[in-house]
Formats: structure tokens, sequence, C-alpha cells
């Protein structure tokens, strides 16, 4: 056998070999898992586990005392220049026993002992740097952790022309910054639960100590504590798994990306859960009309405010009942359109052939197709098929004499309301319920529309959100709570706390006026000036 | 879910599903809807019922381009009730005839008052039939009122539907729907008034009115129907002439207060009519003070003229019968009328 076809041969049963053995390591749960204190074989062993895997970095140095030390750290994860500067550096000049060089010779700020593999893996694969030195059964762990994270940015979702801009971003450390920069108070608390045995998720828990219900911390806690799976890849998959009724089309969590909206939900009393990875941060608990209220409603004038939360009530019901009221006005009761639009309307469905139901069904698809096709193009050209996509389909489905002009206005204008829902999540809630209703607008009318309402309502007000009702502060009427409801009024008549989620801490204004009201300059001190 | 939550679930979507009630209405496509209905009387008995209905073409872009005369169509059929008269005209269609959008009822002048009372109950109890639709009195016929249409309305607006629904347009308001006179003629007291259309050439007038009891019916014309309005106060924003028409008040508007005065000799009906607005432009030797004793005269003049009639006709259309029967226990009969015209009508800066 020729030497090259020799050596082709060795490297691959070396690979095929390593293949297995990591194969071995994987199913074996046997295999012991303390520290051994050679490190010709840590270093096999970390290789061999990772595959040879090109970003692990192991290098053996001698120390100052002629001592071997293993240093393993994934490259791209750690700062190298860290690992340059404390901690090999310091190690080739150390004079100490490696038991001594947390105190004595790495420069670094954390630095931890390790014995056991299972707790050394996560930390190494997060961008730690460990440190074995020879005939010593525990490892350092030092914290070189460099994160990459794209910078603070402007939230993408909740768009807001007025007020604080600044979103979350995907690293968690960011996230519990921003939040304490901007809550810089002792009572402030961060619970940390590790989720995933495979991921290793990090959950923060944020709440307010003293102003958060005691009741509903520890219900938040026991939720995530009880989740034992594989992987949970983002806040969506951990909110499924801690809300209440998981299965409900509705959503009992609201995610924001807004820093300052958290920070006005934790004091009011709420709940934030960070997801390591994920930009969108959990409040709970959340009502239905937590999902209508907007980070800009509490940056804009208190009338102004006011007017857009009616607004967003307006275009709740267009949402749900322009298309189906459609259908029963041209199907079943056309005693309840006025003569002449109903006039109009028969003139412009002569010839079309497909009656009501079908044309709404047509347009949510074109609609939908539209939608699909927008948020997965760039941006520029999203916009323009939009744009085009509106028009031109609008217009020629008319003149091709697919559908009536009437529902066009009424599916654009059912589409434009759904997007007035400031929270994404309830979108999708409201579309299903919009199928039902204009179902039982075909099947029954005005009748069957009452009747979908009527067992919504049902619905709605079974469900609860950690213990909050879903409808309130509307059923049960919760008057405290109604000073933020479709009217907010302005702060300065705030005396308490938001009564739904039971605060302890009920007390908010105390601010002391005189009796004429708010302190003014006196005229003649203005006419000194 | 419990094994009995879901057999009441499932009970209750097969009980809606079994709601008929929607099943049996038409398509939009198979809907052909009424605007407007003719009544006039027809051989043995029985009555010739005219259908309008609008274009069914019409869109709001092609309104514009559609000809006046091509903008209504009729459909006729003799039936003895509207509901057998629909379903005639259903089988002459391809469409389900919708009655519930009626605008207005002409019913022939050439129909007596029994015949008349007959139709209004024929109306009211047919169920798709609208109450609200506006009544008049078409002369020569039904068909003819319906068959008019002035240039400047537009399908699918109804003439006399645009007419009476219009509050200011007229100085009379002479309006009334098929309730309110089927209402008029479920109290034996009361006298129906109801519009009376005319066509000449090719418009249609609303110049005079005809009051009906069961019994019998009682035309009025041009001037009675105007003084008529005057003593109810169903003049708005007219026109007073007076000094064989030299003077002329505009604006003119007139309110009206009726009541039973009841002493122990007798029963007096007590009207009090007030006249305002103001005189057209003038001479400088204008003299307001009697201008206003001319015109209170004047309108004192045709109001006690216009009672008499009704005292001598038997009829009331001025519900003052209604106010004796709620009054007193007594006998329902005409009482005497006191009636005092007061009239603020102003000068107005305009002088010539």
């Amino acid at each position: 056998m020729p030497e090259i076809q020799k050596h082709e041969v060795v490297h691959h049963l070396r690979q095929a070999t390593s293949q297995l053995l990591a194969e071995l390591n994987a199913w074996d749960n046997t295999k012991p898992d303390t520290v051994t204190g050679d490190i010709l074989e840590i270093q096999s062993y970390l290789k061999s586990q990772l595959l040879d895997s090109p970003d692990l970095i192991t290098r053996v140095l001698v120390s100052g005392i002629g001592v071997q030390v293993l240093v393993a750290y994934i490259d791209g994860l750690v700062d190298t220049v860290m690992v340059d500067q404390d901690i090999i550096a310091p190690i080739l000049k150390s004079q100490t026993l490696p038991e001594k060089w947390d105190t004595e010779t790495l420069h670094t700020g954390q630095v931890t002992k390790e014995t056991r593999w299972t707790k050394i893996w996560p930390k190494l694969l997060r961008g730690n740097t460990i440190i074995c030195a020879q005939e010593q059964s525990a490892v350092w762990v030092v914290d070189t952790v460099k994160y990459m994270q794209r910078p603070v940015s402007r939230p993408e979702t909740e768009a807001a022309i007025r007020g604080p801009q600044e979103a979350f971003n995907e690293i968690v450390l960011t996230q519990m910054n921003q939040i304490r920069r901007r809550l810089p108070d002792n009572r402030l608390t961060f619970q940390k639960v590790q989720l995933g045995t495979v991921d290793q998720h990090q959950v923060i828990v944020v709440a307010l100590r003293g102003v958060v219900n005691p009741g509903l911390l520890e219900t938040v806690m026991y939720r995530l504590h009880r989740i034992h799976m594989d992987a949970i890849p983002n806040a969506t998959q951990v909110g499924s798994l801690i809300r209440d009724h998981p299965r409900s089309i509705f959503p009992t969590l609201r995610y924001t990306e807004h820093v300052d909206f958290v920070v006005w939900g934790l004091e009011q009393g709420k709940i934030a859960v960070l997801v390591d990875g994920d930009p969108f941060v959990i409040v709970l608990p959340a009502t239905l009309w937590d999902f209508y209220q907007t980070p800009m409603d509490y940056n804009s004038p208190w009338y102004d405010a006011s007017f857009v939360r009616f607004i967003r009530i307006a275009g709740f019901f267009v949402t749900l009942y322009f298309p189906s009221l459609y259908i029963v006005f041209t199907t079943t009761n056309q005693n309840l359109v006025p003569y002449q639009l109903l006039t109009t309307i028969i003139g412009s469905h002569i010839g079309l052939p497909f009656p009501p139901i079908l044309e709404a069904i047509l347009m949510i698809f074109v609609i939908e197709i539209i939608r699909e096709a927008a948020l997965r193009l760039p941006k520029a050209l999203s916009t323009v098929l939009g744009t085009m996509g509106a028009i031109v389909v609008g217009t020629a489905i008319v003149k091709a004499g697919f559908v009536s002009s009437q529902i066009i206005v009424i599916m654009t204008v059912t589409a434009l309301s759904f997007y007035s829902v400031p929270a994404y999540e309830l979108v999708g809630s409201w579309r299903l319920v919009n199928f039902v209703l204009l179902a039982s607008a075909q099947f029954w009318g005005l009748f069957g529309v009452l009747w979908v309402s009527l067992a919504l309502v049902v619905e709605l007000d079974s469900m609860v959100s950690f213990g909050v009702p879903y409808l309130s502060p509307w059923i049960p009427v919760n008057w405290r709570s109604l000073k933020d409801s479709v009217v907010r009024l302005p702060l300065g008549q705030w005396r308490q706390r938001l009564g739904s989620i039971r605060p302890p801490r009920m007390s908010w204004n105390r601010t002391s006026f005189s009796k004429i009201g708010h302190p003014r300059l006196r005229y003649h001190q203005n006419r000194q000036r | 879910m419990r094994p009995l939550q879901k057999l009441f679930v499932i009970s209750l979507v097969l009980m809606l599903l079994n709601v008929t009630a929607c099943g049996t209405v038409a398509g939009i496509n198979q809907t052909g809807v009424v605007l407007a209905l003719g009544v006039d009387p027809g051989p043995s008995g029985q009555l010739l019922w005219t259908f309008m209905f609008p274009n069914p073409t019409i869109t709001p872009s092609s309104e514009a381009s559609v000809k006046p005369s091509e903008e209504f169509y009729t459909l006729q059929s003799y039936a003895s009730s509207l509901v057998q008269a629909a379903e005639k005209i259903s089988m002459l269609t391809d469409r389900h005839v919708y009655l519930g959008d009626i605008q207005v009822v002409a019913v022939s002048s050439h129909i007596g008052s029994r015949e008349l009372v007959h139709v209004i109950h024929l109306l009211i109890n047919t169920g798709d039939f609208p109450p609200r639709a506006w009544l008049t009195i078409a002369s020569p016929s039904g068909e003819a009122v319906l068959k008019v249409s002035p240039p400047e309305e537009v399908v699918p607006t109804v003439f006399l539907g645009s007419y009476f629904s219009c509050q200011i347009c007229h100085a009379i308001q002479l309006e009334t729907r098929v309730w309110q006179v089927w209402d008029d003629l479920l109290v034996p007291s009361h006298t129906a008034v109801i519009p009376l259309s005319t066509v000449k050439g090719n418009k249609v007038q609303v110049n005079g009115s005809i009051w009906l009891t069961p019994t019998h019916i009682v035309e009025c014309g041009r001037k009675r129907t105007l003084y008529w309005a005057m003593a109810m106060g169903k003049y708005r924003a007219g026109t007073l002439a007076i000094d064989n028409n030299r003077v002329v008040a505009e604006g003119v508007r007139i309110a009206s207060h009726r009541w039973i005065l009841v002493s122990s000799r007798h029963m007096v009906s007590r009207w009090i009519i007030t006249l305002h607005g103001h005189w057209q432009s003038v001479n400088t030797g204008f003299k307001e003070t009697s201008y206003d004793n001319l015109a209170e005269k004047m309108v004192l003049r045709h109001v006690l003229e216009i009672y008499q009639l009704a005292v001598e006709q038997h009829v009331d259309p001025f519900g003052v019968l209604n106010q004796v029967v709620w009054t007193t226990s007594g006998k329902a009969i005409m009482p005497r009328a006191e009636v005092t015209v007061l009239c603020h009508i102003a000068a107005t800066a305009r002088t010539e």
C-alpha cells in the first residue's frame, strides 16, 4: 500500500474513532464527572468532546515555579486581550502555588473554582477561560466573556414618535443594565432561573420589591422552576410555558422591547421576565386592555393619549365586525341597510361570479399574501410591493370582475384596523375570531354574529392572567384602574397605583399643593422680571 | 370539558344550525328592491298594484350616465292584497320582491274612503311592508305619479320620498306616514290628513290634501290646505301676502297653540296662532301696525272658515274632538272655536 494511502486511512480511522468517542461520551452518564489533574488527559478530553473543533483553543504553559498549566477557551467568545494580559502573562511570571492564583496571580474580576465538568462545560462554552494546573483536582474558571451584541437601537415593532427610543437587545446582561439604569432602586431585584438542560438559557425575573405582590412573584418563580425541558429557544416559548390558559388563542402575557414600558410596568407592580437571546421582554400579568396600551400613551398629553386610545377601541370594533356585518347586510339582513346603499351594492354585484362571503375570503387571502410577502422582502422592496399590491391588485381585481368595489373598501379598512392593535400577538387572535364571525354571519346572519359576540365575552370574562381578570378593569369593574383605561387621566391626578394587579404599596402621588392648586408665579413677580 | 358540557355545546350548535330564519333569505343578486308603490282601483274589487324598482345596473360610477327615463322601471299586477301582488311580480321576474325599502305609497284619488281605509289596513298588515313609508293620494292615478321623475332626482332617490323627507324645503309641512294615518283611523274621533299629489305635464305637485274618515273623504284644494297648515302650525318659512298682494311678508312661521276650555255652561276650543317673520321691502310711509292688523284679520278669517267647513263636513282635522274626549266625559261634538291671531311680523331695514 503506498505511503499516501496509508496516511489517508489512518487519518480516516482517527476521525472515526474521535467521533465514536464523542458519541460515547455524550451517551455515557456513568463516566467520572470530576477533574483528574492530568492536563494532557484534560486537553485530550476537551478536544474529543468538541470533535477537534477549530474554535477550541488549548495551550499548555509552564508557570513561574515550573508547574504545567493548561489554558483553554473558545475563540471568539472570549476577550483575547484579557486572556493574554490578565491570565497567561501573570501565570508565566507567577511564583505562587496554583491554589492561590485567584488571590495573588490572576488580574481578572471574577474567578471561581470548579471541580465538576457538568459545571465547567457551560461556563467554558459561554466564553469563560478555564485554567487547569498539573496535579490539581480543581479548575479555575475566569470570566473573560466578550459579549457580541448589536447596539441598543430603536424599537422595530413598537415605534413611538415621542419619548424614549431605547429598545432591548438580545443580551440579558445588557437588558438588566438598561432596566437598572432607569430604576436605580435597591428594591429592584433580578432573580436568575436556568432553563433548558441542553441550551442552559438564563431567565431573569425582575420585580420591584415592596411594590410587587409577593404572591404574584412566588407564582412566577414556581411556574419557572417547574419547567424541565432540554431546550427553550426564546421568550415566546418561555411565556407559553408559564402563562394562564396556554391553549387559548388570546395572549395572557405582553411582550415588549421598550425599556421604558417595562420600567413603567415594574413601577406599577408588574413583573418582567428577561430571556437571554430574546430582545422581547415578558411583562405580566397582562389583561386584554394591556394589549391596547403603548409606551407612547405615557409620552403624550393625556387628552391626546385618550383620543388615540378611543380610536384604537373603534379600530377594534371595525376589525371584528366590519367584514361580518357586510356579509350580514348583503346576505341575510338587507333590511338594515339604507336603501341608497343597498341599491348601489346590488348594482355593483351585477355579473359578479362569487357571493359576498367568497369575495371576503378571497380578499382576506389576497391581503394576507401581500402582508406575508412584504414581511419577508427587504424593507425598500416591501414598501413598493405593499403599495403596488394594494393599488394594482385592489383596482385590477374589481375591474377583472372578481369582487365588488365595496368589499375592497371593507377589507382594506379592516386590514388597517387589524394593525391599530399595538401588540402584535393579539392581531392573530382577532384574525381568527374574525373568521368565526364571518362564518356565523354567513350561516346565521345577525343572530349568529350576536351569538359569537356573546360567546366571546363569556370566554374572555372567564380568563385570568396570574390571578387578574382578563377583562379588568371593566369586568369586574375596578374604579381605581379606570384612570388608565380609555381615558388616561393626567399623572398628577393619580393618587394610587393601578389596583387590578393588587400591589401592596398602593400610594402613588403624595405631592401636596396649596389650596389654590399648582404653585404659580404671582403677578407682581412676573412684573418685576 | 365535561361530557355534560360537551353535550350541551353540541346540542347548542345543532340547534343553531337548525335556525331556518336566515336560510329563506334571498341573496343580494336575487333581490329586487321596491322603492315606491302605487295603488289604483282595479276590476271586480281587486286593486292595481304598481311596483317601482330602481335600475339594477346602477352603480355610483354609472349614475351620471343613466338617462332619467331609465333610472326606474315599474311592474304591475292586479291582486286583492299586497302579498298576492308581490307574489305575482316575483313570478314575472327572477328576483325576490323586497318591500322593506318602500319609500312612498301613492294611492289613487279615485279610490273611495272605505277602500282607502282597507288599503291602509292591508299595508299595515303586510309583514315586509315598512309602516314608515310616506303616504300620498295620487291624481290622476298612483301609476302616473310614480312614473314622473324630475331630472333633479337621481336614482335611487324617489321624488316624493325625497320631497316629504325634506323639512325645510317647503312652507307647508304635509308629510304623513302610513302608520300615522292607520293610527288616526283607529281612533273614531280622529280625521287623517293625507297630502294630494297631482301630475301636471311632466311634473308632480303636492298642492292639496284630503281629510279621511272611515265614512267619507273631504278634498281640500291648495288654499284650504294652506289655511289648515296655518291653523295647525305646519306653516314654516313661507310667505304671506296682504292688501291684494301689494305687501308680502317673508320667512313667515306660524305657531299654533290649541286647548279646550271647559266651564259649567259651555265648552270652547281656544286657539292662539302666532305669526313671526318680516315684511319685505316696503315704502317709507309703511305702517307696520296696520299691516299686522290686516294679516291677523286675514289669517283669522281663513282659519275660522276652515273650521266651519270641518264642522259642516263632520270631520276633525284639527284634533279638537280628541281633546274633548280626553278633557270631558261628554259627547264628542265639535265645540265653538275662539281663535286669537297674534302677528309679530317685523319690518326690515330695507326700505325703498
